[in-house]
């Protein structure tokens, strides 16, 4: 069977000659086994696209997304009042506040980007997706029993584990988030947002140890160019 | 092909990131989800979809245009803004088409014909019946029982990443390391899913 499949890659990853391929089309219309093979492949190359992509698109939640820019027409004083507005306000603010810190940035990130999780398109009515519709409308204790069962089963365990972190970074439970967050890490996922989350978490605990701890995994984050890290970039320079 | 002049700067350094490869494209996937997205705006506004469903329909967009780019099917005919707009369109059609008369998939190409289209008719047509037999859900399911390395180089294969790039992402010694061991974990997919096809054969 190995070889078979082997003789099948080679044909869809373009290593065979010419005369090969015309060889390996032949077998697919006259060796109903073979063609059998070929359906196999090419329905689990189709599979793991899709696992691909339902990775991807988790991975996209956690980009930070620029506001979108308005497309409406107005005129020049209402731009030029604004600015001001804007201006003084914002004088105002640096006045009276300073820069905010690290960890205030860190909150406002929380609250802007993780506190709605996506349901994928086709979603269907499993139990993640039960988990997400409870996170979204804050039912957090529901969403932890969900999340808590799930991360425990193989298949769904890596978003399970993320979004299980998730309910206890939003509830402030930081300690049961690193937990969680460690859990992520170890996982050898495409994209994983584990480094980033669980400097999330410590930054909100913000305990002795928790500043240094948490920009070592900022640092991690941007020389890997793991999720968050724009983030990551703009926070070390304040941190 | 449009010349490369024609492109912003911001196109053209996320357009030579993505097929740079490497570990560090996935900054430059992530960068073109951000310079776009405000698109889904559009989604809400021209297609009357909810502000999910038009998130949805952008991140299958960027998965495509990023796609596209990686394999060589990007032409250059247009600018990145212009060509992801396109397909985020068609996204959006399928989208509110699949919403208002539960018909799908106007312009969304199946994930299958790429590979099945290098197939000549004759061949295409009689692999294309056998594949309407497999079953999916089963294949999904499997393919997070053979392993997280297995399933993570797979997953970076069907990526586009080379064996050469996946030999330095997962710690590989070589390239054909990796192609051995990709094609075990095909295996293991396989040997999983053998008691139920031989239940069709």
């Amino acid at each position: 069977m190995s070889e078979l499949l082997h003789y099948i890659d080679d044909y869809f990853t373009g290593t065979l000659s010419a005369a090969e391929k015309q060889a390996f089309e032949m077998r697919c219309t006259t060796d109903q086994a073979f063609a059998q093979e070929v359906a196999f492949y090419l329905s689990a190359r189709s599979a793991i696209r899709e696992e691909l992509h339902a990775e991807k698109r988790q991975s996209f939640t956690a980009v930070a997304v620029a506001p979108p820019p308005t497309t409406k027409v107005r005129r020049l004083w209402s731009y030029l009042a604004a600015a001001v507005i804007a201006g003084m306000l914002l004088a105002g603010w640096w006045i009276f506040s300073g820069e905010p810190s690290v960890k205030q940035l860190s909150a406002r990130y929380i609250k802007d980007h993780l506190q709605q999780l996506s349901a994928t398109m086709d979603s269907g009515q499993d139990s993640l997706q039960s988990g997400i519709a409870a996170f979204n409308r804050k039912d957090y204790q529901l969403a932890a029993k969900i999340f808590g069962t799930l991360s425990t089963q193989q298949q769904q365990a890596p978003d399970a584990i993320k979004y299980l972190g998730l309910v206890y970074l939003n509830t402030g439970a930081y300690d049961q988030a690193i937990v969680q967050f460690d859990r992520l890490i170890q996982l050898p996922l495409y994209a994983n947002p584990g480094p980033f989350y669980k400097a999330l978490a410590l930054l909100q605990r913000a305990g002795p140890q928790d500043r240094q701890q948490a920009r070592e995994l900022l640092e991690e984050v941007r020389s890997r160019q793991l999720p968050g890290n724009q983030q990551a970039t703009e926070w070390l320079k304040k941190i | 092909m449009i010349p490369a002049s024609a492109y912003s700067s911001q196109e053209q350094e996320i357009l030579a990131g993505l097929k740079q490869g490497g570990p560090r494209r996935r900054s430059f996937e992530e960068q073109l989800y951000r310079t776009f997205h405000y698109l889904t705006t559009e989604g809400v506004r021209k297609y009357h979809l909810t502000e999910d469903d038009s998130a949805s329909a952008y991140s299958d967009t960027i998965i495509s245009v990023i796609d596209n780019i990686v394999k060589g099917r990007f032409e250059g005919r247009s600018s990145l803004k212009s060509y992801t707009y396109q397909i985020f369109s068609n996204k959006c059609v399928d989208l509110h088409r699949k919403i208002t008369t539960n018909k799908e998939k106007v312009h969304q190409t199946h994930d299958l014909d790429t590979l099945i289209g290098m197939l000549p008719d004759n061949a295409r047509s009689i692999v294309q019946q056998l594949i309407d037999n497999s079953n999916r859900s089963l294949l999904e399911k499997y393919l997070g029982e053979i392993g997280e390395k297995c399933r993570q180089l797979l997953l970076l294969f069907e990526d586009g990443y080379s064996d050469r790039e996946i030999a330095t992402m997962l710690s590989y010694n070589t390239a054909d390391v990796v192609k051995v061991s990709r094609r075990r974990c095909m295996d293991k997919l396989k040997e999983k899913m053998l008691p139920f096809n031989q239940n069709y054969e």
